[in-house]
Parts: structure tokens; sequence; C-alpha cells
């Protein structure tokens, strides 16, 4: 049953895999040049205004993470099943469909909604974030959002059954008709228990396993967090509906830990089926990676809260429920463990391919061992104090995401792109420069992470405090030359596509490939430093100008009138005269000549200098709460703000 | 760096990344050269003991872990040298009173949020990290820490909050 599938069988997940592949490689480019973007405005290299800052992270964060790499995965599984002899079946390719074109839709909404109407929630949309944009955005853009991630989820529902219906294909297993039995099978039950599982001529295929475990965890953990985003929609245009933050916290993690996973395990399976291939040898392997498959399916469900280890308020069991799930965590690392353990005895001492899928999924295995050791620091509470919300977390999860998962999904494009052509691949060459490029520059991009974020950085801030300016300049020109070496990666595919070939070059014979590989390695670890150095000096340079760069790039100059920001001010307005602001402080718009304090309009504060002052007062200046509401405040300071910019 | 962040840089960074190397060459030289044969049945068969090693492994970290988390200290004890501070976090600013602490005397924050999530990330007059919390709406989140040096320590948020998050920021000093 381990023969790949021929014929028609063959042409459908070629087809779907395809599809699935190209657009995810398009939304990566989009994403790639979001991400540089930000890490070079962080570095005070082309400042981005706070509101672009913020809607491009919450678009940056979703395209790269789902659209790209889980995208990639979600197609190459078609073909994983195709490499081991289960076909696409009816119901499975509607499924296919639909995940395709909600997940189009899915992307299409959060670019209009993040780019063009300015929500800027975050990724995550932290409940209940989106109703306080602060006048960043306004309901609509809420609305489509939520909206757009909505069918995100059922895409990703859709795609689960379509793997769950192609995993218990009955053709393959003959044996028995009752679809429990083959649901068994599939989850690698026939390794644990032969007699109740027995499956002829051979056990099932280990690709099928995490693909089987996955379809089962995404339905759990994705419904009730469509559930959450109707009733966040809803709320969008009727305020009155509301949830309780912890509850929404919570369920937002029984998604958001497990649709790691969805990246993660169809990884995994192409791992199964590539790294054998290359290897020359199958999958080094006993049964004991079916216990900790079982373990996995359980454990993926049940480890959410280590999301939100340092939340637990009084007259709440949330200390516990976080407590019970470090232990639970740590057993899911367990399949890492054992994944790992077959994948690298299984190329060892063997004669691996190195050609660019082979070395792209070397590298992405040594990725998962340092970025599963960083997870396991995020998975203990005393440590997790210490490093959640910092840049060790962006570091981590870099590391997975886009040195595991994505290496896999280039992997896939470049061992596979041929087959699903029908023509060879543009440049091996190419491609293999852009793996050790890739590997290199994303590797040190993200050590600069997990250092800044032991220093104490915070993530998801679009101006870090000076302290980090050296480290930030540093990333920079790590994050830039990460960007210049997914170009060969574009042009290759590209050029694959239009059906052409590079012609190869001669190569002189006297090197052995040991060598070759040496020197490329000490080459691009020399651009590293390079890089390092030019992106501090450019840094550096651009920073010294006043302390804080006024480089700004392109931005609404007052929060857009659909967004409530224009309300809030008019609201403040009245509060700045009736709160008697006009008789300390000059606000032109005001028409107050006050000069006891600050002229406002030479000050140009920022929003949360103008709202700390007001609530708190200093020097001569009085604190205003007690006398003004949270709100008033608010508005007051959506008033200055808006007036002086 | 802080402690903790210590432990984790020296245990990630040195004893993790040597781990990684030693892989990472054992498994790439050994593909050079000529196909060398493997006992794949006893490398199957030793998975069993590689899977107990791992269970071990995570079992005493567990163990020298988990006994350090944050959790119920604070609230309803009778010590009369707590000094209890309020702290009010909203967007963007943390309400908190202006008098100074005393150091050597715990400090019990008792915190709240009026409108979304925030962060109570406290960094020592030297910007070492000290310690953060999530604060929410709709509940209060405690935490009990003991200030030993004086000096003026300052407060970010650690958790996004919107347009000007990022400038959600206090101070609070701590005397003798």
């Amino acid at each position: 049953m381990n023969e790949p599938l021929v014929g028609p069988e063959l042409a459908v997940a070629k087809r779907l895999t395809l599809r699935y592949v190209l657009t995810a490689q398009a939304i990566l480019a989009v994403s790639g040049v979001l991400g540089i973007l930000l890490r070079d405005s962080q570095a005070g290299v082309g400042r981005l205004d706070r509101t672009w800052f913020y809607a491009l992270m919450t678009a940056h964060g979703l395209g790269a993470f789902v659209g790209w790499a889980g995208f990639s995965v979600m197609g190459v599984a078609f073909w994983v099943f195709a490499q081991v002899g289960f076909p696409v079946r009816r119901f499975g390719k509607a499924m296919a469909e639909a995940t395709y074109w909600l997940m189009v839709v899915g992307v299409g909404g959060i670019v209009v909604s993040t780019l063009a109407l300015h929500f800027g929630g975050s990724w995550v949309f932290l409940y209940p974030l989106p109703y306080h944009s602060a006048g960043q955005w306004g309901e609509v853009a809420t609305g489509m959002f939520l909206s757009s991630v909505l069918s995100v989820g059922l895409a990703i529902v859709t795609w689960c059954l379509a793997v769950l219906d192609t995993a218990i294909s009955p053709a393959l297993h003959g044996v028995s008709k009752s679809w429990f039995n083959r649901f068994g099978l599939a989850l690698g039950f026939g390794f644990l228990w032969p007699k109740r599982f027995a499956t002829n001529p051979r056990p099932v295929p280990y690709p099928v396993i995490p693909l089987t475990v996955i379809g089962v965890d995404m339905i759990i953990a994705t419904l009730p967090l469509a559930a959450l985003l109707v009733e966040m929609v809803v709320q969008a245009f009727v305020p009155a509906w509301h949830v309780d933050p912890l509850l929404a916290k919570n369920v937002l993690w029984w998604f958001g830990h497990p649709v790691v996973y969805l990246l993660l395990f169809p990884a995994v399976a192409v791992y199964y089926v590539l790294v054998p291939r290359f290897a020359g040898r199958p999958l080094v392997s006993g049964n004991v990676i079916t216990v900790g498959w079982t373990i996995a399916i359980v454990a993926n469900v049940i480890v959410w809260a280590h999301h939100v280890y340092i939340d637990y308020p009084v007259n709440s069991p949330q200390a516990a429920i976080d407590t019970a799930m470090q232990p639970l965590t740590f057993a899911l690392t367990i399949v890492s463990a054992l994944s790992l353990y077959s994948l690298f005895f299984t190329i060892y001492k063997s004669k691996y391919t190195w050609n660019a899928a082979g070395t792209a999924l070397f590298l992405g295995l040594v990725s998962w061992l340092s970025s599963g050791l960083s997870g396991v620091v995020n998975a203990t509470i005393a440590f997790d104090q210490v490093v959640h919300n910092t840049l060790w977390i962006v570091g981590h999860f870099h590391q997975m995401a886009l040195l595991n998962i994505g290496f896999v999904a280039f992997a896939a494009v470049y061992a596979w792109l041929p087959d699903w052509l029908g023509r060879p691949l543009y440049s091996e060459p190419l491609a293999k420069f852009h793996i050790w490029g890739t590997f290199v520059f994303a590797t040190a991009n993200s050590v600069v992470w997990l250092i800044a974020g032991l220093e104490g950085a915070p993530r998801r801030f679009a101006v870090l405090p000076h302290r980090y300016d050296t480290l930030s300049q540093v990333g920079t020109g790590m994050a830039i030359a990460l960007g210049v070496f997914q170009l060969p990666f574009f042009w290759n595919v590209l050029q694959t596509v239009r059906g052409k070939v590079a012609v190869p070059r001669a190569r002189p014979r006297d090197w052995a490939a040991a060598t070759a590989e040496g020197a490329v390695v000490v080459i691009v670890l020399g651009l590293v430093a390079a890089g390092a150095v030019t992106g501090w000096a450019v840094g550096h340079y651009s920073g010294r100008h006043g302390g804080t760069p006024t480089v700004t790039v392109t931005a609404p100059s007052t929060p857009p009138a659909s967004t409530g920001g224009g309300a809030a001010a008019a609201a403040g307005k009245a509060v700045f005269a009736s709160a008697g602001c006009g008789g300390c402080h000059t606000l032109k718009a005001a028409g107050a000549n006050g000069t006891v304090g600050p002229n406002l309009d030479q000050a140009k504060p920022s929003l949360a200098l103008v709202i700390d002052r007001v609530t708190n007062g200093r020097g001569a200046m009085p604190a205003f709460t007690g006398q003004l509401t949270a709100k008033q405040i608010r508005d007051v300071a959506a008033f200055v703000v808006a007036a002086t910019r | 760096m802080g402690r903790t962040a210590i432990i984790i840089a020296v245990s990630y960074g040195i004893l993790g990344g040597l781990v990684v190397l030693l892989v990472a060459g054992a498994v790439l030289t050994s593909t050079l050269g000529g196909r060398r044969q493997i006992d794949a049945k006893k490398l199957g068969e030793r998975e069993k003991t590689w899977f107990a090693t791992v269970v071990v492994v995570l079992v005493a970290l567990l163990f020298g872990t988990i006994f350090f988390t944050p959790y119920g200290r604070g609230s309803s004890s009778s010590d009369p040298n707590l000094q209890v501070v309020d702290v009010t976090a909203q967007q963007f600013a943390f309400v908190m009173p202006g008098a100074p602490l005393k150091a050597g005397k715990p400090v019990e924050f008792r915190l709240r949020a009026t409108d979304v999530n925030h962060g109570f990330a406290v960094f020592s007059p030297k910007h070492v990290f000290l310690f953060q919390v999530q604060v929410m709406p709709g509940r209060t989140q405690l935490y009990r820490y003991t200030f030993h040096r004086p000096g003026t320590y300052s407060v970010e948020c650690f958790e996004y909050c919107g347009l000007d998050h990022d400038a959600m920021k206090a101070t609070f000093t701590v005397t003798r």
C-alpha cells in the first residue's frame, strides 16, 4: 500500500497541491516584505507611523504563519497522501476546494482590513482590544477582520475533513468495513495493537499518522474559536454583546496552540516521506513512535494555558490550570523528540542526497531541534515569566515557523515542483544558494531576537527603548539579507513555471563536495558578519539624528473619520474647554492661550503622554483622575493629538 | 540580564547550542563519503531507550522548576510591613500612587484594567527586567515583590494594547 498513486488519482493531488503551494508563495512575497519593513522600522530605518506599524504587524503575522507556512504544508499534505498511495476521494476533493477558496477569501479580507482599514489588533486580536482602537480603526474594519479570520478558521475545518476522509480510505484497508477501525489504523494503532488493528500487507505508512492526528485535533481546536469569532463579529456592531475576557483568552489559545501543530504535523509527514528517500533507506523507527503520536493527539488540545502562564487573577481557577499544563506540554515534546531521533538516525551514515531539497530538510531538522529547545524554555512557568511577550518568543517562533516549517515548504517545492509541472527545476545551484543563505541569515535574525528578549526587550513595540538600538540595528541587517536571499527562490519558481532551464556551468571537478559545502558556509558566514556591521552602521548613523529618527513612511495625518477617532476628538474638544485646560495651555484649535504649562501646539505630545499627564499629573499639572472619566481623558487626548499633528 | 535570564541564556545558548552543533555535525559528516551499514533494527529498538531518557530529563526539569511558579503568593496576609499599591492600567497609562515605596519591605501590587488586557512589567533602576504579570479587565491580579535597592524603577506595558502601547510607561521610586 505504500506505492505512490498513478493516473487520474495522482493528477487530482497534483492539481490541488500545486494551486495551494503557488498561492502560498505569493503570500510569502507580500508578508516577507512587510516583515522587513517592520524590522527596519524598529531599528529606525524608515520609521513607520504607529498606525501603520501595528496594521502591518497584524498582516505580517497572519500572512506568513497561516497564509504561507500553513497554506503550503496544507497543500503538500494531499501530495504526501498520493506518495503513500492514499487517493483524495470525491468528498475530500470538495472539501479541499472549499478550503482553498475560504483561505483565499480570508487572507484577502485580512489584507484589506489591515492595510486599507488599519485594523491593528495584532494577529491574536486579544479580546476586547478590537473594540478599543483608540481611533486607529473602526467597527467595519473590526467586523471585516474577524469575519476573515473566521473564514480562515472554516478553511482549517474543511481541510481537516478532507484529510480525515482521505486517511480512512477504504480502498487501502480492505481488512475492515468499520470506519472506526480504519480510523484507528490511520492513527498508527496497528503498530501498538497488531491484532485489533490488523492491516494487510503492512502497517499504515508513517506519514499518514501525523496528518490524521492533526485532522482530528484541529476540528476540536477550531470550533470553539469559530463560536467566539461569531460573537466578536456581532459585538463589533452590537456593543451590548460581550463575553468574559478570561474565557475569551482561554478560547483563543485553545485554538492558538494546536494551530502551531497544524503547521508542524504535516511538515513531519513530509519529513517522513522525503528524508528516507534522500537517505536511501526506510525510516529508522520502532513502534514507540506511535506511542508518541497517541500522546500527541490528546496532549495537543490540553496544553493551551502555557500561553497564559502569567494570567492568574484572584478568584479564578487559572493558576491551577496553568500549573497542570506544564507537565502536559512537556509530554507533548516527546513526539518531537522521537521524530527527531528517527529522522536523524535515518540520515546518519547514509549516502544522503545533498541537493537543495535534501539540504533544506536537514537544516529544517536542525532548526526543529534548536527551536524545540527554546520551546521547552517557554513551556516552563519559571522561565516563561521572564521571556513572556519579549522578543525571545518572536525569535523562537521564527526558528520554528520559518526555519523548520518554512524549510519543509521550500524542500517540497524543490523536490516536487518538477513532478507537479512535469518539467525540471530551473536551477539546482540557485536553489542551494537560497537554502544556505536563508538558513544562515534567518538563524542569525532569530538569535538577535532571542538575545534581545533575554535583555527584556518586549515584542509588539513600534518603538523600542533606546537601550536595544544596537541589537535592532544588527537585526535589521539580517532581515534585509534574508529578504535578498529570497529573490533566487522566487526567480527559480517563476522560471520553472515558465519552463526554462538554466544552462549548467562547467564546474571544476577537483573540488570535493565537502570542500565546496565548507566554502559555501564560510562565505555565507562572512556575509552575515558583513550584514551585521552594515546594519549596525546604517541604523547607528540614521539613529543619531536627534535621538528619535524622524523618517516617516506614508501615514494618515489624523485618524480616518470613519474610525471613530474623529468622534473622540470632537468629544475631547468639549472636555478641553470644560476641564479648564486652556487656562494653562496654548492650543490654537481650542482657541486657548494659557502660558502656565507647555504650549501644546509646539509640544505635539503623543496620545500616551497626554493620557499619562492628564491622568497622573506632574509638577504644577494636577491629576484629573476622579474629576474626569477614563473615556473623557482619552477623548481630550485624542483631541490634543489630532489638533497638533 | 536578571538571574533567571542568565540561567536561560547559559542552558539554552551554551548547552543547547552545543547539542545542536554536535548532532548536526555528526549527522552531516557521517553522510559524506561512502554509505556505511547501520543496524536499523537495533536503532529502532533503541528508540525505547531514547524515549525513557527524554521522559527522565523532562521529569527532572519539571521537578526542578515547578516550585518556582509565581502562583499563590500574596493577599490575605496580615504582614504589618506589607505595602499595598493599587494600580489601574488603561490605554495608555498606569495610574498608581506617587508615594515612594520602602526598600526591604514586601510590596503587593493590586492590579486592575479598565479597558483591555495590559502587562505590568517592572525594570530595575539599571533597566534589568525584574518581573511581569498580566492585567485583565474585570479581574484583580496580585503580585508580591520586595525591592531591596532604592532608586527609580520603571514600568512598561507588556501586553499589546493598541496604538500607543509602546509608549505606555510609568515610574515609581523606592527609598530606604
